[in-house]
């Protein structure tokens, strides 16, 4: 696939917690259509990127703008409204809900404007999508992991975004669960969706981006392909220590 | 489908609903016109839809969005002071200054809720208790502060006298337009954004709910209300004084009675009302002991709430599919 235009952008984002840079000075450039991937080892500051980018939090300094829209500072549910959605790492369901509510709440407060019957259309047709059909009246706490974990895409996609940040879809999957779950991340960026996600599962993610950018202690230290990622030595050290470089 | 409500179909259980409201209204009014006379079935009944307003409009901010607000006299109070003052200064119809009231409890509720309302859980409780005590003090000691002779302090407010039929019926319209507002609530979009807040605010905001501004509206809409039943009060009792009308106990009692009759139903806060306006009127005048209606309403809450956790509507509920669909939806549910 061909990536388009920039779509997503950061320039010299950061964001302090206290004495603590969690990401610093990090640049960005996200392409329309493409699957951008974010790995690192623990603590390297991706679910905090994940959270500037979705609006959870606010930069301390930098810009991220959207179609060249800044969207630094301005709530979740407004950077949700410009186009960007996004799943989160430890799932959250809303457990008193069944499922089809769940994914009810992101098609009538999403970009779709749909109401009514319409709207439950709409959610009828996600539900195929994610595999959740079966599942519609199940309430959100009774679900599995892997199917909160198809509960959290059907969610964000309800909203109909431009950008999907998927944050570690595919993690405590089972080979076939995320097997399905890479099967489901193809579909949707074939609807025109341009994801970015962060995953720690290497095949999932050496599979489906077309980049990676690494991040280690709140600094990207690599961007490009799947294979020259793999072979950076920068990147090997940062996961495996010196030795590894040397042998 | 599995799903209880999906076999009743959304219309069924609307019409169902606004039917419930209109029979026990139609009923209530019917009263005055049977017999004139009967003075303390319209005091009972009065009380009644009053706890029951009170309790509904509670139950919009404290079920759904389940933001547990300690602080709703302050919208009480606020309601049944500005009624009282616009009537005996400017002689303005309390059917008139009713809804002006609200207006204004509502406003004040836009003023307190926008900084507590980000706050969470016990926070926001523990600010709501704040505001309540802080309004109390400020209907206490109004007169001083401004110089005015306005709500007479402790002595409290007498007012012109004012005809209880009409009160009565104002009072059965308020509950109907109460009962259709939290139903019109909770089957919408408007509902479900709260139930999804209530879950988890994070996740709803991220899903495009934006939660600081739904819960300002449904404070300002259960402030609304909570003032139109100050006012209602203002005009049947012509006394009001600080302590009962911003006391923390008509806090408390509002808390108390949507979570023993089912917290985020749509009867659940009637139910409550019933049972609390039966203990607290039938009870005291049956013993004497001024403590023991609150002892029994103790012991009755701690029972329900260990039992059934949706309280009376959850019980109610038990007994069949269509009571179960029409009193107690699930969450987020029609």
């Amino acid at each position: 696939m061909t990536a388009g235009e920039p779509i997503l952008v950061g320039r010299a984002v950061s964001r302090r917690f206290g004495g603590l840079v969690a990401v610093n000075a990090v640049d960005l450039e996200v392409r329309e259509g493409e699957i951008f991937g974010l790995i690192g080892p623990n603590g390297a500051g991706k679910t905090t990127l994940f959270r500037l980018l979705s609006g959870v939090y606010g930069p301390s300094s930098g810009s991220i703008t959207l179609r060249g829209k800044e969207i630094g500072g301005r709530p979740a549910h407004a950077v949700n409204a410009m186009g960007i959605a996004t799943t989160h790492q430890i799932v959250r369901p809303f457990a008193e809900m069944p499922v089809e509510k769940n994914v009810l709440v992101g098609v009538v407060y999403g970009r779709s404007r749909l109401r009514g019957r319409a709207a439950d259309a709409e959610v009828d047709r996600l539900l195929e999508l994610t595999e959740l059909a079966p599942d519609r009246a199940t309430l959100g706490r009774s679900l599995t992991l892997a199917r909160r974990k198809r509960l959290e895409v059907a969610r964000a996609v309800a909203t109909r975004p431009d950008v999907l940040l998927l944050d570690e879809v595919a993690a405590g999957l089972n080979p076939t669960e995320s097997a399905r779950m890479v099967e489901l991340i193809r579909k949707i960026r074939a609807s025109g969706v341009t994801i970015v996600m962060v995953e720690h599962v290497m095949k999932a993610i050496m599979s489906l981006s077309d980049r990676i950018m690494v991040m280690d202690l709140g600094r990207k230290i690599a961007l490009g392909k799947p294979a020259e990622i793999a072979n950076d030595p920068v990147v090997i050290k940062a996961y495996l220590g010196e030795r590894a470089v040397a042998s | 489908m599995t799903s209880v409500v999906q076999r009743f179909s959304k219309r069924t259980l609307v019409i169902g609903q606004i039917t419930l409201v209109l029979v026990v209204a139609i009923a209530i009014a019917l009263i005055p016109i049977v017999d004139e006379r009967s003075f303390n079935l319209q005091r009972i009944t009065f009380f009644l839809l009053w706890y029951a307003i009170l309790a509904s409009s509670w139950n919009m901010i404290g079920g759904y969005a389940g933001q547990i607000s300690f602080g709703h006299a302050a919208f009480l109070g606020m309601g049944a002071y500005a009624t009282g003052i616009l009537w005996s200064q400017l002689k303005w119809d309390p059917l008139v200054s009713i809804p002006v009231a609200g207006l204004v409890a509502a406003l004040y509720a836009v003023m307190v809720g926008v900084p507590t309302l980000r706050l969470r859980g016990p926070y926001f409780a523990i600010a709501t208790i704040g505001v309540g005590e802080a309004t109390r003090l400020l209907a206490v000691n109004f007169d001083d502060i401004f110089g005015v002779t306005l709500t007479h302090g402790v002595t409290g407010l007498a007012l012109p006298n004012y005809d209880p039929v009409t009160v009565h019926y104002a009072t059965v319209l308020v509950f109907v337009l109460v009962m259709l507002t939290t139903m019109w609530i909770r089957a919408g979009r408007f509902g479900l954004g709260l139930f999804a807040i209530n879950m988890d605010r994070d996740a709803a905001e991220t899903a495009g709910v934006p939660t600081a501004r739904l819960q300002v509206v449904a404070l300002a809409i259960s402030a609304f209300f909570a003032a139109s039943a100050g006012g209602l009060y203002a005009a049947r009792q012509q006394f009001l004084d600080p302590a009962s009308m911003f006391g923390f106990d008509k806090s408390i009692a509002l808390v108390l009675m949507p979570v023993v009759g089912g917290l985020g139903t749509v009867w659940g806060p009637v139910f409550g009302a019933v049972l609390y306006s039966t203990v607290q009127d039938q009870i005291s005048s049956l013993v004497r002991n001024p403590y023991l209606p609150a002892l029994i309403y103790g012991v009755l809450l701690v029972v329900i709430v260990i039992f059934e956790p949706l309280g009376i509507a959850g019980l109610l509920g038990r007994g069949t599919k269509y009571a179960r669909a029409l009193l107690m939806p699930k969450d987020g549910e029609p």
